[in-house]
């Protein structure tokens, strides 16, 4: 058996939301969507987009970690079918090759609820992330963050024509959040999906924080809130016909509490105030494309700063009624 | 002109596309150009700029397109079409130049055939770092210091593993293949290879063996620990192999405070194997079991230096205890010296930046007068135990103590300048100070170490006295700041310049003598 392939590569890892989704399916044809050097694309004839990539890269929801180096070549060329029958393993007629996943280990791409007390970000950590958007200016819509915290007053201190573009319209939906006016803030979600360079364009990354972050927040606390949870699937839905299909994807899976690996430790270091796992975390996500991983932590910067000042709010309610 | 060209279901990592776009900008005669995805808002920005036109108007989220603003007379839609093919097909090279990769490990990614990693982060982080270089393979060389014992040995065992060096943690100057890291200096290349595990004790070497004639292989540092028990000396170990295997390395120079017993008795193992000549100085060490080990050792790190060229030239190996000046010459500046003295003139303040040329002062001053310092030769010696000013002292400016808060004075000359204000005085007799050049230097340190004298002289006029100023620069003439410049800034402000540390603190020694007897 093992004679008819040219190439066997093994999975390493796998997520738990791609094994489900084969475990579920006897025959599937993959295409593949788009390859590049660290990662591959592959879309099911039911649209779902799952990742193949090497050890130097995190792994993603719908995705898997090959033991392929970064100087190998993948067995791959776009348009390829790749088949699944069933047997744990890709095969690649094309290339003769074969991805055979039966030892790898399975990853939740999910974040587990912290053993500890779940509490704001402190200061001192969203300095640590601002101080690092500020010295980096990554080329995305991160740079904004000079004009929302104060440090200038001009929209043309961002250092892009992308992020100078769309600070308005950033600054309108940070608000329609922050007073929790979800239809609002739809509507002003409207105004940055799809926006901005790279192929998860940067207000998409931007977003994913947000609708990852609210996520937690609601599960966390047990709050249930219906509108919000509606809020998260509307912009999924918005995503769909407004971007690429691989940034409405990860937007999709966002909205389910799912992200790569990298992400879900910003928010797991956030959640449990663990400064030098935020470090860490922090410099794991940087690598994410040119831009992308710099968005997210502005992103994750803007919510976790309405977050603290909703907690303030909420303690002056209390306090309030304690005088009462 | 405004042209849009659209690919159909065309994918390329962000990476990719913001160096093409930035490379598609710096075009002659391009205003402006866009690379991107074709979604409604990017499209909301091209409109909004004036450069949307018929291609773009059945663009669907997953196509890419290029619209750009341009010039005709000086380039046109398809030169711009045809650079970004050129550019999409070498887009790894084009990577190197533009692109400022956020992490060491994008880094190691994005320029191909490094194989050095050179790392100056808070220390908390390092460690990390460093082993994402080793387990790359790629070699490492650790400015930051505050790392832990474990992490260094741990790290320093990976590397030996895979045959990398692991220079530091706090390692502060190295030569690899011609190329100064850290604090260096430039240095012609040469046949004399040299491990060291002290900073300004291996620039001193090899700057005194580049005026000398010669010039160096490599300088591999190993960080002031490794010769602690619990190191072992990995990597000098290392670095001694390194330069045995070396085709280029004729002759070895070690330099280091005394090692560790054990460790000491690694390195004289291994020494005693060596089939190149190996000059040892191990700074006030013991030089009995060097001599064993048919090594040679060195009362200075000039005199390392002196008989490493000797051994490179084959000429006959001696001690250099003495000053390239005549002795009338040295009486003179002894006697002119202790003449400019009043009476209440009897202290020493030798202020140093460097931490081995601090040590090797002490330990040669140490013998004859007792001296206090913040690294003293004995505890009784700690500046602490010292009323008020009343004393000999010499301090290394470069100790943690002294650095908290501030950059290292070897950068940032302000801290000796302060030392000048508080510690010379009316009391004050000899002031002894290095000047360090070269890259990572301050840019004029021997102007500022004028500017102080200068000052500290004003001062003391009003009360009718003078001071004695000996320095001596520790920098080549093709240091960025110059070795004569930094020379003449000093003999300027007058002081007494020597050519070496170790003549300097001679001729101290001789002054303090007179103005004591």
């Amino acid at each position: 058996m093992a004679g008819r392939f040219e190439r066997t590569i093994s999975v390493l890892q796998m997520s738990q939301d791609l094994y489900d989704f084969l475990l579920q399916r006897d025959d599937v044809v993959f295409r593949v969507h788009s390859i590049f050097r660290g990662a591959v694309n592959l879309l099911s004839p039911d649209k779902e987009l799952a990742t193949i990539a090497r050890t130097d890269l995190d792994i993603m929801p719908m995705g898997m970690i090959v033991d392929l180096s970064s100087h190998a070549a993948w067995p791959f060329e776009n348009d390829d079918s790749v088949l699944y029958g069933g047997q744990m393993e890709f095969v690649l007629p094309n290339s003769e090759s074969r991805i055979r996943f039966r030892n790898a280990r399975v990853w939740s791409p999910e974040l587990a609820v912290p053993s500890g007390e779940v509490t704001c970000a402190s200061k001192e950590m969203l300095d640590l992330i601002k101080k690092t958007l500020l010295e980096l200016d990554s080329g995305g819509v991160a740079s904004v963050i000079r004009f929302i915290d104060g440090d200038s007053n001009e929209p043309s201190s961002c250092t892009n024509i992308y992020a100078r573009f769309i600070t308005g319209d950033i600054c309108s939906f940070l608000e329609a959040v922050e007073g929790k006016n979800w239809d609002l803030s739809l509507s002003r979600a409207e105004l940055l999906i799809g926006f901005g360079p790279g192929l998860t364009p940067s207000c998409d990354d931007f977003l994913a924080a947000f609708i990852l972050s609210l996520y937690y927040r609601n599960l966390w606390n047990h709050s249930d809130d219906h509108a919000l949870l509606n809020f998260l699937h509307d912009v999924v839905d918005l995503a769909r016909s407004r971007t690429t299909i691989v940034s409405y994807s990860m937007l999709k899976h966002a909205s389910r509490g799912k992200a790569s690996c990298s992400y879900l430790k910003v928010l797991d270091a956030l959640a449990t105030q663990n400064i030098p796992e935020l470090h860490r975390a922090i410099e794991r996500v940087l690598e994410f494309g040119a831009t992308s991983g710099a968005d997210f932590l502005f992103g994750v910067w803007c919510i976790q700063t309405i977050f603290s000042r909703w907690a303030r709010q909420e303690e002056c309610i209390v306090k309030k009624e304690d005088r009462i | 002109m405004i042209q849009s060209i659209v690919r159909k279901n065309a994918y390329y990592d962000s990476v990719t596309l913001m160096l093409i776009s930035r490379e598609m900008k710096s075009i002659e005669g391009v205003e402006e150009v866009l690379v991107g995805m074709g979604t409604d808002l990017n499209l909301d920005l091209v409109r909004n700029l004036n450069m949307f036109d018929a291609n773009l108007e059945s663009i669907t989220p997953n196509d890419l397109f290029i619209a750009a603003k341009f010039n005709e007379e000086f380039v046109t839609m398809e030169q711009l079409v045809e650079s970004f093919e050129e550019q999409i097909n070498r887009k790894k090279d084009a990577s190197a130049g533009d692109y400022r990769p956020p992490t060491l490990r994008s880094a190691i990614d994005h320029l191909e055939g490094a194989n050095l990693v050179q790392i100056s982060i808070p220390g908390q982080y390092a460690a990390e770092e460093a082993e994402t270089a080793l387990r790359a393979g790629l070699h490492v060389m650790m400015f930051s210091d505050n790392v832990s014992i474990n992490d260094e040995l741990r790290l320093k065992k990976m590397a030996v593993e895979k045959g990398l060096l692991m220079m530091g943690p706090d390692c502060g100057t190295a030569i690899i293949n011609g190329v100064p890291l850290c604090f260096a200096n430039v240095v012609s290349r040469g046949k004399i290879g040299l491990v060291g595990a002290s900073g300004t004790g291996t620039q001193e070497i090899t700057v005194r063996i580049d005026q000398l004639g010669e010039g160096l292989s490599q300088v591999i540092g190993t960080g002031g620990r490794d010769l602690r028990e619990e190191i072992g000396g990995l990597m000098m170990i290392q670095g001694i192999e390194a330069l045995l295997n070396d085709p280029e390395t004729e002759v070895i120079v070690l330099v280091s405070k005394p090692p560790h017993p054990t460790v000491e008795k690694k390195i004289i193992d291994l020494v005693k194997q060596a089939d190149k000549p190996v000059v040892i100085d191990f700074i006030g060490g013991d030089a009995a079991s060097i001599v064993d080990a048919g090594a040679t050792p060195c009362l200075s790190l000039e005199d390392a230096a002196r008989k490493a060229v000797a051994l490179l030239r084959g000429e006959k190996v001696v001690d250099f205890d003495g000053f390239d000046a005549s002795e009338e010459e040295i009486e003179k500046l002894v006697s002119g010296s202790a003449a400019k003295l009043s009476a209440g003139q009897k202290y020493l303040r030798a202020l140093y930046t460097g931490g081995t040329l601090a040590d090797e002062a002490i330990k040669y001053l140490g013998d004859h007068y007792p001296i206090y310092s913040n690294i003293p030769l004995t505890p009784d010696r700690a500046l602490a135990n010292l009323e008020g000013l009343n004393g000999h002292i010499c301090l290394d400016l470069g100790e943690d103590e002294f650095t908290r808060g501030r950059p290292h004075p070897m950068i940032d000359p302000l801290t000796r300048a302060d030392f000048f204000k508080t510690h010379v005085n009316s009391s004050t007799a000899v002031v002894l100070c290095d000047v360090v050049i070269g890259y990572g230097a301050h840019e004029n340190p021997a102007g500022a170490v004028a500017a102080s004298v200068s000052e500290a002289r004003e001062r003391l006029k009003a009360e009718g006295k003078d001071l004695v100023v000996v320095a001596s620069v520790t920098g080549t003439d093709k240091d960025p700041q110059g070795l004569d410049q930094s020379i003449a800034s000093l003999e300027q402000a007058g002081v007494i310049v020597m050519p070496s540390n170790a003549q300097a603190v001679r001729l101290v020694d001789l002054i303090m003598e007179k103005v004591s007897a």
